[in-house]
């Protein structure tokens, strides 16, 4: 478990964590989540002992955190980098010896992940040869093989195709399933709003909001409607009864002024459009996260 | 093994177990020996091309004669020509290769003239320097009545065999010329690896910084860990290099030279070989020091090149100076120089290799060095931990001292 108690970090004037709490807990996936430049990766940093904060304390299974904890710790950094030429398996085992992994130990995990992530016929090739998806794969695994207690992945899906993405999600989830604590930063809702039993919105290195999201989209109201159709809709932004809507050309979030308005609504529709799907919901981590980031992270 | 170690070995993995170290490491003391001593040799001992014409204008017939007889002993053709301007011709349309102009009373004047294409053919004018003097004071003397053949071997120079004494006290000879171009190999060899190894590192230290790999490596190391362990993997493929040409140097001095009957330095003795790799290491360590620390603090590899500037300064001054160094071993400057930690591991061994200093000399200069060390890498260390994920901005000198203060 990582407990962040009232962590404060600035940089010159620039306050990039200012008084952020966390707790996350084995067999959970905790989402940071947050606009870039919202702080998220100074966070990681800190609790990965790279940073030391200015105030504040990190606690690792319910006692401060010390420098060994480091190899109980995987981490995979936002951007990519690996020793471009060295060999992709001599890479892997270097990276879990370094956090206490013996090389007979690690061998037969790296080969098991390279395998799950298609990638067995490249362990003998440079980190140069590889593709930039490749490589991130071969990051994900360098910061798994030591199978560490705590994961923090920071931004994982940034540059990867969809099906590399799924992959990677699935194992996340997998990890998870077998109780290591996952802690992850992303400004992509959807993937948070999939995986994460918890979340923790940050902007201007602050806490917006937190907690599980059922709670936090039951926080904002079912005053939502998600309309699938065919045909155009724009006009439903001028209706006086609709406060915003997100519409793309078959569907469209709509967020109404009154929750009771939703009859309204469906009768303005019935009219113009052929409506296949019209459902009242909680409004979507994207669109919470677009309403209270935009109006000034408030 | 600690992650230091693990660090260092890793390090230590990729350079030298990579095809372009073994190459380095063989073609290395031949890539120096051809960039620094061969043309020392070569400008020492300027050749005559055989079959050079010189054409001379002016000057009695007895003299040409006494000219043709030595200068074919060096290959060269001389003829008369009696028209400077013919001369001039001859030479522009590269039948001849020089011209001796011998001026009306040149047996009194003290000077003749030597006209060339190019004023540099050092070793044809220095030839010909040679005869023309020669005959012109037999000359003179043959006119002021002595015997030439008898007084020339009497005013002969006689040679003086030059030798030194050694730590021991025993009296060894003293071949200048070896002595000289091994000094120039050792300091060559000194120079481009430290420059090597420290750019190495400095390029390494950055380009894990730009490529944030130092996250990766930092999520499980100290920064100290990281710097240290660097600078003793890439000191440890530079040890391993050395250890190398040190086997060879000895096998040629012991084995190979004395059955092939090449002639082998004495300067390549066992000592001074040690004294090499001792400094080899000092430097290095100075320099991978502040090399790592100009590497964390820059943005990026040219930013690096530029920062160590001052460092390549202090590592060329030696070599620009080692003329005057090599033969004033014992003046204040060099003295300076052999205690200046910067400059130190060059000068001082190059005054090993060529006076023997006194022991106490050379002990206070390896204890500097040491000193020097500790300090550079205590502040390399400080610089590294603060800088090292500091991207995107360049850091300036004053905030470098800012952290050194910090």
């Amino acid at each position: 478990m990582i407990s962040v108690r009232n962590v404060v970090k600035r940089f010159d004037r620039i306050v990039a964590v200012d008084d952020i709490s966390l707790t996350a807990s084995p067999g959970e996936i905790f989402g940071l989540i947050g606009p870039n430049g919202a702080g998220k990766s100074t966070i990681i940093k800190i609790i990965i002992n790279i940073l030391q904060p200015d105030s504040g304390t990190v606690d690792f299974s319910g006692r401060r955190m010390i420098e060994s904890d480091k190899e109980r710790i995987g981490y995979l950094p936002e951007e990519r980098g690996l020793y471009r030429t060295v060999r992709v398996g001599e890479m892997l085992t270097y990276l879990a010896n370094l956090k206490g992994k013996r090389p007979r130990e690690s061998a037969p995990i790296i080969d098991r992940w390279l395998e799950r992530f298609d990638l067995m016929n490249w362990k003998h090739r440079k980190i140069g040869e590889l593709s930039k998806g490749m490589a991130q794969k071969v990051q994900f695994i360098g910061a798994i093989a030591h199978e560490p207690e705590v994961l923090i992945f920071d931004e994982p899906f940034s540059g990867l195709d969809p099906v590399s993405s799924d992959l990677l999600l699935d194992s996340i989830q997998e990890l998870a399933r077998q109780g290591r604590t996952v802690l992850f930063s992303t400004h992509i809702m959807e993937q948070a709003e999939r995986v994460c039993s918890r979340i923790l919105l940050i902007n201007h290195g602050k806490e917006i909001i937190s907690g599980t999201v059922p709670s936090i989209r039951e926080r904002y109201g079912s005053n939502t409607v998600i309309v699938e159709f065919d045909g155009n809709i724009d006009f439903v932004r001028g209706l006086k009864f609709v406060r915003n809507a997100m519409i793309s050309p078959r569907w469209a979030e709509i967020e109404l002024a009154e929750p009771g308005s939703y009859g309204s609504l469906y009768e303005a529709l019935a009219g113009k459009v052929l409506v296949r799907r019209f459902e009242l919901v909680s409004p979507s981590l994207h669109r919470i996260y677009v309403q209270l980031v935009g109006e000034g992270g408030v | 093994m600690n992650r230091l170690m693990k660090v260092a070995r890793q390090e230590f993995r990729m350079t030298a177990a990579n095809r372009a170290f073994v190459i380095i490491t063989i073609i290395g003391p031949i890539l120096i020996l051809a960039i620094s001593v061969v043309p020392g040799v070569l400008s020492m001992h300027p050749t005559v091309a055989a079959g050079s014409v010189i054409e001379v204008v002016g000057g009695q017939p007895q003299l040409l004669a006494a000219l043709s007889t030595p200068a074919a002993r060096d290959g060269i053709l001389v003829r008369e020509v009696p028209d400077i301007r013919v001369a001039i011709g001859n030479l522009r349309s590269g039948t001849a290769a020089g011209i001796v102009e011998l001026p009306p009373g040149y047996l009194t004047g003290g000077s003749f003239g030597y006209i060339s294409r190019t004023g540099t053919d050092v070793g044809l004018s220095g030839t010909m320097r040679r005869i023309v003097g020669a005959a012109i004071v037999a000359e003179r003397l043959s006119q002021a009545g002595f015997d030439t053949g008898r007084l020339v071997p009497l005013i002969r120079q006689p040679s003086m065999n030059v030798e030194r004494v050694t730590r021991d006290g025993s009296i060894v000879p003293q071949d200048f010329t070896a002595v000289l171009f091994t000094t120039i190999g050792f300091v060559m060899l000194i120079y481009m690896t430290v420059m090597l190894y420290g750019q190495m590192i400095g390029r390494s230290v950055v380009a894990e910084k730009t490529s944030k790999t130092v996250e990766i490596m930092l999520s499980s190391v100290r920064p100290y860990q990281l710097l240290f362990g660097k600078i003793l993997g890439k000191g440890g493929a530079g040890l391993l290099q050395y250890a190398f040409w040190m086997v060879i140097a000895f096998l040629l001095r012991t084995l190979i030279g004395p059955s092939l009957g090449l002639p082998v330095s004495a300067a390549l003795s066992t000592s001074n070989l040690a004294y090499l790799v001792l400094f080899f290491l000092l430097a290095f360590f100075l320099y991978a020091g502040a090399y790592g620390m100009i590497g964390a603090a820059a943005t990026d590899e040219q930013q690096v090149n530029q920062m160590a500037m001052p460092l390549v300064l202090f590592l060329v001054v030696p070599l620009t100076a080692i003329g005057y160094l090599a033969t004033n071993p014992d003046a204040p400057f060099t003295l300076f120089l052999s205690y200046f930690p910067m400059t130190s591991p060059v000068v001082m061994l190059m005054r090993i290799v060529i006076e023997t200093p006194p022991f106490g000399q050379i002990a206070l200069s390896v204890a500097i060095l040491l000193a020097s060390i500790v300090v550079i890498v205590a502040l390399a260390a400080r610089v590294f931990r603060v800088a090292i994920l500091l991207t995107g901005t360049r850091i300036s000198l004053s905030a470098i001292v800012r952290l050194l203060r910090g």
